[in-house]
C-alpha cells in the first residue's frame, strides 16, 4: 500500500535522507524509529506530499506522490507533529471543511449535503469530540486538539495513515484513548507512525523502520529485529562479590563490553554466544558462586541504542 | 473548483472573526466619508455661486464628476487597506504551518492559490460596495450616467483585481505578514508612479512604452471616463494571471526548498 524506494533528500549540501526504503501493507502498523534529526519527520512530509524528495518515489495504493498527487493524496491520511488546526474555527466546523475539502461528498452523491453531516457525525462520535463540537479550536487542550487533527487525517477514510509523534505531549488517559483508536482502524489500514515512547511503539507496532542520520538501519518485525540487535548481553550476579570482579570480566577476550549497577549486577555483552560457558567457568573457579546467569532484556529501548550506537 | 470555493469561502468567514478586517472596512468608509464631505461642501459652495444649477456652466463640476472623484481616491486608499488584507493569504498559514493541511488535501496549487484571491477580492469586493452608499446618494438627489457610474466601478474592481493578485504572489514569498504588507504596497506604489518615472528611467524608447503601458492609472482612467476598451481590460485580466501564476509557482515551489 505505501511504498518508498531509494528516497534522497539533502538541504544546503547536508543529506537528510540517504536512499531510503521500505513498505508497509495493510493490516500492518509500523513504527518509524529514530533519534531526533534522523530523518523521520522529513520522511513523513515526503511521503504526504509536503516537500518533494531529490530522488527516489513514493508510491500509495500504487499512485506516485509526485506525478499523481491527487490520487496519491485521496488514499493518505497525515496527522504531523505540529498539527495544522484554524484555531478560529470550531470543532464542527474544521471537521466539516475537511470533509468537504478532501471530497468525501462525491459528484455522484444525490444528497451530499446528507454524506456530509453524516460524515462529521462519525468523526466526531469517533473521535468522542461531542463534548467539545462547538468550541473553538484554539480554546481546546492539546488532548482534544490531537484528536480533531486524527480527525483530519481520518475523514476521507484513507488507506494509509501516517502518523508523526501521535501521543506527543498527552496525559496517560489519552495516550490510551489514542492508542486504540489507532488499534481499531489497524486492520483496513496500512498505518506508519513514530514516537518517541518507546512503549508506545512496543504496544502498538508490529513491524519497525529504525532510522539513523537518515539512512533505514533495519526493518523487519520486533522478533528479527531483536535477534539481530539486542546482542549477546548477559546479566550476571555472584554470591561473593569482588570489587575488581567487573574489570576482570572486562578483561576476558570473550566480552565485548561490561558494565555494574548499582547492585552489583554486571551486564557483559560477549562477541560469541559460545562464549558463555567461557563466563561461568571463569566465576566458578574464581569461587564467586553464580547467583543468576541469564540474558539481558531484549527490549526495544536496547535494541534501539544497539542499533544506534552500532551506526556509530 | 469547488476545492477554490471552499478554501474561498472559508478565508472570507476567516477575516471577519477577527477585528482586523472590521477596522479596515472602518477605516475605509471613514475616509471615504470625509472625502464624500469635502466633495458635497465644495460642490453646494460652487453651485451656490452659479445658481444655473447642478451640472450647468462655470465652476460647478457636472455630478458624474464628483463620483469620479470619489472612485479615484478610492483607489488610493486602497493601496493603504488591500496590503492589509492579503497580506496574510499565505504568510499566516506558513508561519502556523496550517500550510501543510492544503499541501495534503486532494487538490491542486491552483485550487489554493485561486481560492486565496477570491476571498481577498470579495473582501474587498465588500468594502467596495459598502462605500458605494457615496454616489448612491448622488444618483437619488442628482442626476449622474448610471452606465459611466458603473464602468467606472467595473475600472475599479478590475483594479483590485490584479493587486490582489499581486498581494497574494507577495504574501506567497514570506512567513512574515509585515514584510508582505510592506512589500505589497512597495509594490503597488511602483506601478502607480511608473507613468511618472517611466521617460526619467528609459527616455522615449521601446522600454519606455513597456513601462507605461504596465502602469495602471491610464488604463483605469478610462473607466472613470465610461470607457470600456478591450486593450484595458485584456491589461487587467493578463496581469492578474500572471501574477496569480507567479502565486502559484512559489507556492508549489515550497516542496522543493
Amino acid at each position: 500500500m505505501l511504498e518508498i524506494a531509494n528516497l534522497t533528500k539533502t538541504y544546503q549540501g547536508v543529506k537528510a535522507l540517504d536512499n531510503v526504503s521500505f513498505s508497509v501493507n495493510k493490516g500492518h502498523v509500523v513504527g518509524f524509529l529514530g533519534a531526533n534529526g534522523a530523518g523521520k519527520t522529513t520522511t513523513m512530509d515526503i511521503i504526504c506530499g509536503c516537500i518533494g524528495s531529490d530522488k527516489g518515489h513514493v508510491k500509495i495504493c500504487g499512485y506516485d506522490i509526485l506525478d499523481e498527487p491527487i490520487q496519491a493524496k485521496e488514499k493518505i491520511g497525515y496527522l504531523p507533529d505540529v498539527p495544522p488546526l484554524y484555531r478560529d474555527m470550531t470543532v464542527k466546523e474544521s471537521i466539516t471543511y475537511a470533509v468537504r475539502l478532501n471530497g468525501v461528498a462525491k459528484k455522484s452523491d444525490k444528497n451530499k449535503k446528507a454524506s456530509v453531516t453524516q460524515r462529521v457525525t462519525d468523526m466526531i462520535s469517533m473521535l468522542a469530540l461531542s463534548d467539545v463540537s462547538h468550541k473553538l479550536v484554539g480554546s481546546l487542550s492539546k488532548g482534544y486538539r490531537q484528536r480533531v487533527a486524527l480527525a483530519h487525517a481520518l475523514v476521507h477514510d484513507p488507506e494509509v495513515l501516517v502518523l508523526d509523534e501521535p501521543t506527543e505531549g498527552l496525559d496517560p488517559r489519552q495516550i490510551a484513548q489514542i492508542r486504540d483508536i489507532i488499534l481499531s482502524l489497524k486492520e483496513d489500514k496500512a498505518i506508519i507512525l513514530s514516537s518517541h515512547i518507546l512503549q508506545e511503539v512496543e504496544n502498538l507496532c508490529d513491524q519497525l523502520v529504525i532510522i539513523d542520520k537518515g539512512k533505514i538501519v533495519t526493518t523487519g518485525d520486533f522478533e528479527d529485529i531483536a535477534n539481530k540487535f539486542a546482542g549477546h548481553s548477559y546479566v550476571l550476579s555472584v554470591r561473593h562479590y569482588q570489587d575488581d570482579l567487573l574489570g576482570q570480566i572486562e578483561g576476558l577476550s570473550c566480552v565485548s563490553k561490561a558494565s555494574k549497577d548499582d547492585k552489583n549486577h554486571i551486564q557483559f555483552d560477549l562477541e560469541k554466544p559460545e562464549a558463555l560457558d567461557d563466563v561461568a567457568k571463569f566465576v566458578l573457579d574464581k569461587g564467586l558462586g553464580i547467583k543468576k546467569l541469564a540474558p539481558a532484556s531484549s527490549s526495544l529501548e536496547g535494541i534501539f541504542q544497539n542499533v544506534t550506537s552500532q551506526k556509530q | 473548483m469547488l476545492a477554490s470555493w471552499l478554501i474561498a469561502a472559508k478565508d472570507f468567514k476567516s477575516g471577519f472573526s477577527t477585528p482586523r478586517t472590521g477596522a479596515l472596512i472602518f477605516f475605509l468608509l471613514g475616509i471615504s466619508a470625509i472625502f464624500f464631505a469635502t466633495f458635497v461642501q465644495s460642490f453646494v459652495a460652487a453651485s451656490a455661486q452659479n445658481p444655473m444649477g447642478m451640472g450647468g456652466g462655470g465652476n460647478t463640476p457636472p455630478i458624474q464628476e464628483l463620483i469620479k472623484g470619489l472612485i479615484y481616491n478610492l483607489q488610493f486608499l486602497l493601496v493603504l487597506i488591500l496590503p492589509a488584507v492579503t497580506m496574510g493569504a499565505f504568510a499566516d498559514e506558513l508561519k502556523t504551518q496550517t500550510i501543510r493541511f492544503l499541501q495534503t488535501a486532494p487538490i491542486s496549487s491552483w485550487s489554493v492559490v485561486f481560492g486565496k484571491y477570491l476571498s481577498r477580492f470579495f473582501t474587498l469586493l465588500f468594502a467596495v460596495l459598502l462605500c458605494s452608499v457615496f454616489p448612491l446618494y448622488f444618483v437619488i438627489y442628482g442626476n449622474p450616467e448610471p452606465m459611466a457610474t458603473l464602468v467606472g466601478y467595473l475600472g475599479l474592481m478590475l483594479l483590485i483585481s490584479y493587486q490582489v493578485a499581486f498581494g497574494i504572489w507577495v504574501s506567497s514569498l514570506t512567513s512574515q505578514q509585515f514584510l508582505a504588507f510592506l512589500f505589497t504596497m512597495l509594490g503597488i506604489f511602483t506601478f502607480f508612479i511608473l507613468d511618472f518615472v517611466a521617460p526619467k528611467i528609459a527616455g522615449s524608447g521601446v522600454l519606455s512604452n513597456v513601462l507605461q503601458y504596465l502602469a495602471p492609472l491610464s488604463h483605469f482612467e478610462s473607466f472613470l471616463n465610461g470607457v470600456i476598451s478591450v486593450e484595458d481590460v485584456s491589461y487587467f485580466v493578463l496581469m492578474t494571471i500572471c501574477f496569480l501564476f507567479f502565486a502559484n509557482v512559489s507556492y508549489d515551489s515550497k516542496r522543493w526548498r
